[in-house]
């Protein structure tokens, strides 16, 4: 995908433009939509129930998100600086929620072979993916990102060089997702933690980005370090990063415990305790 | 016994979650207010220290977090039936006159972020504004106090099953309720009354059946306030078993429609009224 986004940029604009154009918008949206509407097939054929409709709307409603972040429609936003992070709220907070939400690891272990399935739980299972899909890291590496690419010449790096811009790009998307996924995904993950830590983990992500925010806005005369932007158009942006963040946080809080909640309420163990033997009778009988 | 610890926890359990969207809901209110509206505080005021940036930022997100967690805590307690109304006032008001409080004098005072307006003489707006979050405060241990009273009378009386000292100190409770929360009261007592209905005579699981009936009588109370206080008086024992009654008939609903996403609050409370109306017909 990095090939295509820096082609896409070659021939649509030179530096400092926005990676957008049209072709590009809908290819990326299609090369999202189209695998995980295979899969909703093969789910259907495999599993005795259909896939739920709206978790395959959610999966559309990120993959159009990620396709106008990087279509012309963000030229309805005239400031370059904040266009950027429009771009950066979109691809790396908005549709990573839209498809985590999708629950596309379990769409994937319903619509694969029995072969496939194990080894999607290998590799599930393996260290390295341990590790990096531990909430702590995936927010290491999304606020991380952000720390680097604004604090850093990256972003003069990025805004020259259409290579760099592209992976600065998918490197939004990818640790977005990663971290979406780790603190609110309804997707089973080997040893993930509880909600409690996740929600610790949030909040110390989304201070940073807060704060990082604010830092941007309290010295726009001199950051982002080569960046060429107004003052003005710097603390716009800023702005925009902070309540944008906020949004984000809050929508994946509610992800979070909407998941805690639905869970409870099926959790047997806890609601028993006290009550009568006849409902509890009842209540195995009904789950058996 | 094992009651009575029962009811301190939910009563606990209760005055937590509402003290949290307490505490998020005053964070809400002065970001709208104060920052949005009024414009009176700033979104960056340029005396603030790079470091404290970071403490800010992290304070904000957690107010954000709370407020979230504290709504599913409380939603989760209304689901289970195991809210304590006068508590959550209590927990609500303790919240929210606490966070006013310390951002009045740690933020504004000791750590000089922000202060609340600019270009006028501060006093009489730090003096409201502390003012304010101590009454906050102070009617939230009131209603806490009540609340507590209330259950350590109420809880051996449902024990030995008499109900005099327990309702006594639960009217006075609801009295309370009352004079703090002026306006709220109606919905507060409203939830309280339809939880006294809930309430199973103390003693087994045979009592279920008995308490059955008292169900349609919630949903009118519901819709008719007024008919409320007589129905309260009768409540003796301590809100744990408040929560026996309804929790068992949960788990076939989860069963059946593991599904129900959509409105996570109105459908089990549909299917939960649906229920129980269908196994009476089917009891006997």
């Amino acid at each position: 995908m990095t090939g295509v986004l820096a082609v896409a940029v070659h021939h649509g604009g030179g530096a400092g433009t926005p990676v957008t154009a049209w072709p590009l918008a809908v290819l990326v949206a299609a090369l999202l939509a189209v695998p995980y509407a295979v899969g909703v097939a093969r789910y259907r054929d495999r599993m005795p129930r259909a896939w739920p409709p709206w978790r395959t709307a959610s999966w559309c409603a990120g993959a159009l998100l990620v396709g106008a972040a990087v279509s012309p429609v963000l030229g309805v936003v005239p400031d370059p600086a904040v266009r950027h992070m429009v771009q950066h709220l979109l691809l790396g907070m908005l549709a990573p929620l839209g498809l985590v939400l999708a629950a596309p690891v379990t769409l994937l272990l319903g619509a694969a072979s029995p072969r496939g399935r194990r080894l999607v739980a290998a590799v599930l299972h393996a260290p390295i993916v341990r590790v990096l899909t531990h909430p702590v890291t995936a927010a290491l590496l999304h606020v991380g990102g952000l720390l680097a690419l604004y604090l850093t010449p990256l972003y003069a790096r990025a805004a020259s060089d259409p290579v760099v811009h592209a992976l600065v790009l998918v490197h939004f998307l990818l640790a977005g997702c990663l971290f979406a996924w780790a603190v609110a995904g309804p997707d089973p993950a080997p040893r993930r933690p509880g909600v409690l830590p996740r929600l610790v983990v949030l909040v110390v992500a989304s201070g940073v980005h807060g704060a990082l925010a604010k830092y941007l806005y309290a010295h726009a005369d001199r950051l982002p370090p080569g960046g060429g932007h107004t003052v003005a158009q710097v603390e716009a942006a800023a702005r925009w990063m902070y309540y944008g963040g906020d949004v984000a946080e809050v929508l994946l809080a509610v992800a979070l415990l909407a998941g805690w909640y639905r869970v409870r309420r099926r959790s047997p163990a806890r609601t028993a305790v006290g009550g009568s033997g006849q409902f509890t009778a009842y209540g195995s009988q009904i789950r058996a | 016994m094992t009651e009575a610890r029962d009811g301190t926890g939910e009563r606990g359990r209760s005055v937590g979650a509402a003290a949290l969207v307490g505490v998020g809901l005053m964070a809400a209110v002065d970001e709208i207010v104060f920052h949005q509206l009024l414009g009176w505080h700033h979104f960056y005021d340029r005396s603030t220290p790079d470091v404290a940036l970071l403490s800010d930022g992290l304070l904000h997100a957690a107010e954000l977090v709370v407020l979230v967690a504290g709504a599913f805590l409380l939603a989760d307690l209304v689901r289970r039936r195991a809210l304590v109304p006068v508590a959550a006032w209590a927990g609500g008001l303790l919240g929210a006159g606490g966070f006013q409080l310390v951002d009045g004098l740690v933020n504004h005072k000791v750590l000089r972020l922000h202060q609340v307006r600019y270009d006028v003489d501060l006093l009489p707006y730090d003096l409201a504004w502390n003012g304010f979050a101590v009454a906050l405060l102070v009617a939230g241990l009131v209603l806490l106090l009540r609340s507590r009273r209330g259950a350590a009378g109420g809880d051996p009386a449902g024990v030995d099953g008499g109900t005099g000292d327990g309702t006594r100190a639960r009217g006075d409770a609801h009295a309370a309720a009352g004079r703090a929360a002026a306006g709220r009261d109606a919905g507060g007592r409203r939830a309280a009354g339809a939880h006294a209905a809930e309430e199973p005579a103390p003693g087994t699981g045979r009592t279920h059946a008995a308490e059955r009936p008292a169900r349609p009588a919630v949903r009118a109370r519901v819709d008719e306030p007024p008919s409320t206080p007589p129905r309260g008086r009768r409540r003796a024992p301590g809100p744990a078993t408040g929560a026996l009654p309804l929790v068992p008939p949960r788990t076939p609903e989860a069963a059946e429609a593991p599904e129900a996403l959509g409105s996570p609050a109105d459908a089990p409370r549909r299917r939960r009224d649906d229920r129980p109306s269908g196994r009476r017909a089917a009891d006997p």
